[in-house]
């Protein structure tokens, strides 16, 4: 016999299916149309796969390295299980990546870890690079010419048990690396622009080795982490 | 009858490998592109700025379409204000010529599925979408448009077709139609409906643009998939149409397999010489 379910019920009941693929939905018998040229189950299905696919491929294509530690079966079971206890309730399915790596602090730190750097590797995608106009060259610093230093405004960090991690966008692409606890105290300590003088008192307080932080200063430049403009084009 | 919308040429769904050629190359074949508004629109802890300064260059040259996902018009959870204030930042950055979404739920009870889920045409959902619809009419200050999204299942419940359905929604809600035609082909093989009798009795003069899309071939059903070309019978289809009601802004969504653009562009191209067919004859 027909019955006549209402809009919200339909959804709630549809919705149930569609999360648990592998529970019987006898309910449905009286929802769906059973018409050719497929079963009503074989349709219910269509939506459970591409649910079910649509989630764990956006998870693996957030957390490679996530995937490399587990293996592609028991990344699967994890982010199912992810998926059960933290359903989206986001717009979009970056969004609804953002509890992994809190969530895989249960399982270990080593994954715990692994999922942060990914994670912060996608915000820093998201974020829009410095303006290089009157960018100086690693070559240029140092020659007299008056400059200000620039945080790459891209960078996002990790602090891990053992070892800092940081990625951030340089031309478009995405690098990661990790830092020494000094060296990334240093990065803090720098404001996100900063005039040289400045920086020259803040060095001198913190009482670093001078050819340590000529050596650490060019490689930022080098490596972008941060950027020096000329000041008077600033 | 003269439409609501004036046809803005030919265009294509902009995604991440053809940015740099659309940027730089700005290729004569397209006169404005789409984006899935969800891909620019800021979160708590991100602000989307790198896709957002890539858009608004791109605008520079394109007019932009946004084409959402999660609106999720056809819920019966009231509209999220939060997503519709991020979307109204996104429409006064981007100042769009056209906003659209489906005509779907993705979920129910705050939780989304990321999938356009079918609803059932009946009066409550009429009436529920097209409140909803005039509610977010109001809140961005603007007519949007509602696509027509591929089905694979039907409801028990209905009380009306789905080209019935969208006639009176389209005029209850005073909103447009984004037609997709690979989408009424798809359903029209999954239900077994013919494709030329939804075209016929949609209202000509709300249609304000047209999608064409590839979709997968399975065993005795159609998914839309987006990762093909445009396949022969959704060209035909395309055709038949522009020669009985004229063109609108119509554009190729590619979302897997994505070829290189000059394949893309190729296709592009195609909706150009099916648009010129019609001005043709009657030249
Ligand atoms: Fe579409």
């Amino acid at each position: 016999m027909k019955k006549n379910f209402g809009l919200g019920e339909i959804q709630r009941m549809i919705l149930g299916a569609i999360k648990n693929p592998d529970q019987p939905h006898a309910e449905l018998s009286s929802v769906i149309c059973e018409k050719p040229p497929i079963t009503s189950q074989q349709r219910l299905r269509i939506y459970q796969e591409a649910y079910k696919n649509r989630m764990l491929e956006s998870l693996r294509d957030d957390f490679p390295r996530v995937e490399k530690i587990l293996g592609s079966d028991e990344f699967d079971k994890n982010a199912a299980m992810y998926l059960e206890s933290h359903p989206s309730r986001y717009a979009s399915l970056a969004e609804a990546s953002q509890h992994f790596p809190q969530w895989m602090k249960e399982s270990s730190d080593e994954l715990y870890e692994a999922a942060s750097v990914d994670w912060i590797e996608i915000l820093a995608s998201h974020q829009v690079e410095v303006d290089r106009q009157n960018v100086l060259g690693p070559q240029e610093i140092g020659m007299g010419i008056p400059f200000v230093i620039i945080k790459n405004a891209t960078l996002f960090s990790f602090i891990g048990k053992t070892d800092i991690f940081v990625s951030y966008r340089s031309w478009g692409e995405i690098r990661s690396r990790q830092m020494r606890p000094e060296e990334f105290h240093f990065f803090q300590m720098i404001s996100g622009r900063m005039e040289v003088e400045e920086l020259a008192k803040l060095v001198e307080s913190l009482r670093m080795d001078e050819g340590q932080l000529q050596n650490l200063f060019s490689n930022w430049v080098r490596d972008e982490v941060i950027y020096c403009k000329r000041r008077d084009e600033c | 009858m003269k439409s609501l919308f004036n046809d803005l040429g030919v265009g294509v769904g902009l995604r991440p490998p053809h940015y740099a050629e659309i940027k730089e190359q700005k290729p004569k074949s397209i006169s404005w592109v789409e984006v899935i508004s969800e891909n620019f629109m800021a979160w708590k802890d991100s602000p989307m700025a790198g896709a957002q300064e890539n858009l608004l260059q791109i605008r520079k040259d394109f007019p932009v379409f946004l084409h959402g996902v999660s609106l999720s018009v056809g819920s019966v959870d009231v509209l999220d204000k939060n997503y519709l204030e991020r979307l109204k930042q996104l429409v006064d950055m981007v100042q769009p010529a056209m906003v659209s979404d489906h005509l779907c739920w993705t979920g129910v009870g705050g939780e989304n599925l990321h999938d356009l889920l079918p609803i059932p045409y009946t009066t409550e959902a009429l009436n529920l979408i097209s409140q909803k619809i005039d509610q977010v009419q109001n809140f961005l200050g603007r007519r949007i448009l509602i696509e027509n999204a591929s089905t694979y299942l039907e409801y028990q419940a209905s009380e009306m077709s789905e080209w019935e359905f969208l006639s009176q929604l389209l005029a209850k809600a005073d909103c447009g139609l984004l037609l997709d035609i690979n989408n009424v082909y798809v359903s029209s093989v999954n239900h077994g409906f013919d494709p030329k009798t939804y075209l016929s009795h949609l209202p000509i003069d709300r249609i304000g643009q047209i999608h064409l899309a590839g979709h997968s071939t399975m065993d005795g059903y159609l998914v839309d998939t987006h990762d093909h070309p445009v396949c022969e019978s959704v060209w035909e289809l395309y055709r038949w149409w522009n020669n009985e009601f004229g063109p609108v802004s119509t554009m190729i969504e590619r979302d897997g397999n994505i070829p290189v653009w000059a394949e893309l562009e190729s296709e592009v191209q195609r909706i150009t010489e099916v648009r010129s067919e019609k001005k043709l004859r009657l030249g």
